[in-house]
């Protein structure tokens, strides 16, 4: 039963560890002073996904900076996304609760049984909560609120050639 | 009582997962402008602290903190800050004045409230709670990792699932003596079997004999030992038709073995009060040799006595157990003291005739952990389909899981299978199968330790019942706690007058049997079938 508990956490914890944050959004208590744009993560009709900076939006389609790789800016036909996820911040990182908090019900002996499940069970929540804290889904904001947390908010000045945005 | 608990599990994770999930979203922390005019309207009643952004049309952006002012004669934006380029690359720091007609869009963005707040409460809680039940099991082990050496035909189950314990009274060298526990396993399909013999207390167990004892068996047929280790070959069952308690209908509970366990609270006023019920038996088709089946197992009394004879002993507790060892007359009175006066489970037939209770004997084991299932022969007429029975006990001592009858076949002598092999952590442990099988030997189970046993049986293709006889006695690891509980006057009391310690001692017991036994029962999670034969 504890090797399963304990298996169980660690799963959850390289899963949730997964969702990793890129670099360099800010903390979030630093998301006024931000001069770059947030990071998206789109889910296409058609074609690859694809992450990065949010550079602009217009009426059509939204430019997105990759942050990983040499890929080039991308433009994305509104049409052609399924949904979004946009962090605009770090999230908090609470992984590390899980495996400890898994540990301290050693501590409990039998009650272990019990005590285990709930204590996975919240600091997963608590976990994911915590990476989700910064973030918004296509649901949660329209297109016209997400031109916001793009880098231009204005949208792309026309004297800006889109090959020299790094 | 199982979808209770089930349902007060989910409470609680429901409440636990609804403080966290009851985090509102930091979302209307940013907003843009279009105009100067707009910007000074909407923000100057804000108290918060706002940064402020100026996106220009050229693809800069200027940061300001805290203080900005826009100047409406040179219709400029004025404010200390950073400036950078498309690019984001610094362009200027400090005083910074920007044309308001360069500007593009004005954005502002006020400080995220304490965003974690809510999670971090959530932790502090189950925080709280473990570091306290790490404190109860701290307190009162036994409740929490077990005790004595606790027996597993399934290695993966957990302490509430034992399907023996042994030795359990045997707390010094000097009161070793071996323990037979019946397995109530299921047919057997193969010749060799395995059990795991595990250490989840803070005890050193000294284990010095351990063997299977086999009864070769039919269909129809089980194996059950007696209170005075005899065996016996039965035929049929005969459920309980009625069971009667002071103010309470006891049938449904006694009725079946599927650990719905029959117990009751001690006496407020003293812990050596008894109690009775009545037990009815109807439609019996073969009234000859009849015997009385039990499961049954304690609760944590015993325990809680144990415990504190180790605390009233305080920083003398090597000295008193040498005296233990060199002393018959010691020994004797702290093994028959507190638990002559407890008594055992004693069951009484109705006579018909006489309407005159006859006593047949009792049963006893010491333990919380397994059940045991034991068989008392009843001394009754071979005429009667109908039987009545008396049950009397210590209150909040027992917890008794069913009642029924068998027909005595006959006695049985067993065949002893020692194991041929121990494997330690998966490897075979030499020294191991050499301990458990020297007579003069001992193998040392530490706490945390995993011994597995391998039988293998005469012959294949044959069932088995099965009995574990082990041998040998626990040292208890004395905790820091206990020695500032020391008080040799109630640990003399305890052994010479048990009767009035029992008595002095019912409020304090009260107060542990209110929060240890509710917890340690309530922690069982019923999620397996238990009787392999539908008893």
């Amino acid at each position: 039963m504890a090797r399963k508990t304990a298996f169980l956490g660690l799963v959850l914890m390289l899963l949730l560890g997964s969702c990793k944050a890129p670099a360099y959004l800010p903390e979030s208590e630093d998301i006024g002073t931000h001069a770059f744009g947030s990071y998206i993560i789109i889910d296409l009709n058609e074609g690859k996904d694809l992450e990065g900076e949010l550079i602009s939006i217009d009426e059509e389609a939204l430019l997105v900076l990759p942050k990983q790789g040499d890929l080039k800016i991308q433009s994305v036909p509104a049409e052609n996304i399924k949904s979004f996820t946009l962090m605009y911040a770090q999230p908090k990182n609470y992984g590390w609760s899980i495996p400890v908090s898994v540990l301290i019900t050693a501590s409990h002996g039998v009650f272990a049984v019990f005590t285990a499940p709930i204590n996975i069970v919240v600091t997963s929540v608590v976990t994911s909560r915590g990476q989700k804290a910064f973030t918004y889904r296509d649901q949660d904001i329209s297109m016209e609120e997400l031109k916001m947390f793009a880098r231009f908010p204005q949208g792309l000045p026309p004297q800006i050639e889109v090959v020299d945005l790094k | 009582m199982k979808k209770t608990r089930s349902y007060q599990s989910f409470i609680l994770i429901v409440f636990l997962l609804g403080i966290i999930t009851c985090t509102p979203k930091p979302y209307f922390f940013r907003k843009n402008y279009k105009s100067a005019n707009s910007l000074l309207h909407e923000t100057k009643n804000l108290q918060e602290d706002i940064f402020l952004k100026a996106h220009l049309k050229n693809g800069e952006v200027y940061i300001l903190k805290d203080s900005w002012e826009v100047d409406s004669a040179e219709n400029k934006l004025l404010g200390v800050g950073i400036s950078f380029d498309y690019n984001r690359n610094k362009i200027s720091e400090g005083a910074q004045s920007i044309s308001l007609d360069s500007v593009a869009i004005f954005e502002t963005n006020k400080k995220l409230g304490k965003t974690e707040s809510k999670r971090i409460r959530a932790l502090a809680i189950l925080a709280g709670v473990d570091v306290a039940m790490g404190g109860i099991c701290l307190i009162n082990p036994k409740a929490c990792f077990g005790s004595c050496p606790t027996f597993y035909m399934n290695e993966e189950d957990d302490f509430h699932f034992a399907d023996a314990e042994g030795f359990s009274n045997a707390i010094a060298p000097s009161m070793e003596y071996f323990d037979i526990d019946a397995l109530n396993n299921p047919p057997v399909m193969d010749n060799i079997f395995t059990l795991t013999m595990k250490n989840e207390a803070l005890e050193t167990h000294m284990v010095k004999n351990l063997k299977i004892l086999a009864f070769p068996r039919d269909r129809d047929q089980r194996i059950y030992q007696s209170p005075d280790n005899k065996f016996f070959r039965c035929e049929n069952h005969y459920f309980l038709t009625g069971a009667k308690g002071a103010n309470e209908d006891l049938t449904d509970l006694l009725k079946l073995q599927d650990r719905q366990e029959r117990f009751s609270h001690s006496d407020p006023q003293n812990l050596s009060s008894k109690e009775e019920f009545f037990l009815t038996f109807d439609n019996i088709k073969d009234p000859k040799d009849l015997g009385l089946l039990i499961s049954f197992r304690q609760t944590l009394m015993t325990t809680y006595f144990i415990y504190s004879a180790m605390g009233y002993m305080g920083d003398e507790v090597g000295d008193i157990f040498a005296k233990l060892e060199t002393s018959s007359e010691t020994k004797k009175k702290l093994e028959n003291g507190i638990r002559k006066e407890l008594g055992k489970i004693d069951i009484y037939v109705l006579d018909e005739t006489t309407q005159k209770w006859i006593f047949q004997g009792g049963f006893y084991e010491t333990g919380p952990i397994a059940f045991n299932r034991q068989i008392l022969p009843l001394n009754v007429s071979a005429e009667n389909t109908s039987l009545q029975l008396k049950v009397v006990l210590n209150k909040g001592l027992w917890r008794i899981d069913d009642f029924a009858l068998t027909n005595i076949r006959g006695s049985e002598k067993a065949i002893e299978i020692l194991p041929y092999e121990v494997l330690n952590n998966g490897l075979t442990d030499a020294v191991a199968i050499a301990e458990i099988n020297a007579d003069d030997e001992y193998l040392i189970s530490m706490p945390g330790s995993e011994y597995k046993f391998n039988f293998r049986f005469p012959s294949k293709g044959g069932d088995y019942e099965l009995f574990l006889y082990s041998k040998g006695y626990y040292l208890e690891w004395m905790r820091e706690n206990w020695i500032k509980d020391k008080d040799l006057l109630k640990l003399r009391q305890m052994i010479e007058n048990p009767k009035r310690y029992l008595r002095m001692e019912a409020e304090s017991f009260k107060e542990y049997e209110r929060t240890m036994e509710r917890q340690f029962w309530d922690s069982r999670i019923d999620t397996k079938n238990f009787s392999y034969y539908g008893t």
